[in-house]
């Protein structure tokens, strides 16, 4: 496994938890009708700065421990392959875009708005990992 | 992605150019050793720079290093 994988690796298994354990707890609330009650920017904002750091140390950890077996700057085949993870991801991005319009467009309240724009962001970043890990996973 | 329309014998000339490593020849090309195992496998075609220097490296002309497969040219014909 290359030191690029790895990293995406880390980045991914870190990052996931807390945004996974955050959003699925609004999920339910959505489903139970208490969703919008139990929403706040503040705690989002918490969530994201929380996973940014867990996700943050994790990675230089790993990077510590790998140093010597490569770097992240990507080579021709590498490049090619993040870039059809970015194409992909910026999809996504637009389509988070897309719906906050339509959020925006019903009235739904700002704390809605802000909830949908970081779970695209998410999302979007998070099938960036994915799909890149998919193509040096395969090798093209 | 379909196989790339053409062989190379990387892999040989690396076993004659003294047991080079992937990672050996990756190095010397400036690519990781997974670019050089997915270029050997098939599954990746390098760029012309790329080809180019992996020839260098084992002091041939790119024409004995990568080869078209004629049956596949004639297909995409």
């Amino acid at each position: 496994m290359s030191f690029r994988e790895k990293m995406l690796w880390t980045a991914l298994l870190a990052g996931i938890p807390p945004f996974l354990w955050y959003f699925s707890a609004v999920g339910l609330s959505l489903a139970v009708g208490t969703g919008v009650e139990s929403m706040s920017i503040g705690r989002l904002v918490a969530v994201l700065i929380g996973g940014l750091i867990i996700m943050l140390i994790a990675v230089v950890v790993v990077s510590l421990l790998h140093r010597r077996e490569g770097t992240m700057v990507p080579d021709e085949r590498e490049h090619r392959i993040e870039s059809r993870g970015i194409t992909i991801s910026y999809h996504l991005l637009c389509t988070g875009v897309l719906i906050t319009i339509g959020a925006a467009w019903l009235g739904w309240s700002a704390v809605v708005i802000v909830h949908i724009v970081a779970f695209a962001f998410i999302i979007a970043e998070l099938t960036r990992v994915v799909v890149e890990l998919h193509g040096l996973r395969r090798g093209y | 992605m379909a196989r790339a329309p053409f062989s190379n014998d990387i892999k040989t000339l690396r076993f004659l150019a003294g047991e080079m490593t992937q990672g050996d020849l990756g190095d010397e090309v400036g690519v990781t050793r997974q670019t050089i195992a997915a270029i050997e496998q098939g599954k990746y075609s390098p760029s012309l720079e790329v080809a180019f220097r992996i020839a260098h490296v084992f002091g041939k002309p790119l024409e004995e290093v990568f080869r078209w497969q004629v049956d596949q040219d004639d297909a995409l014909l």
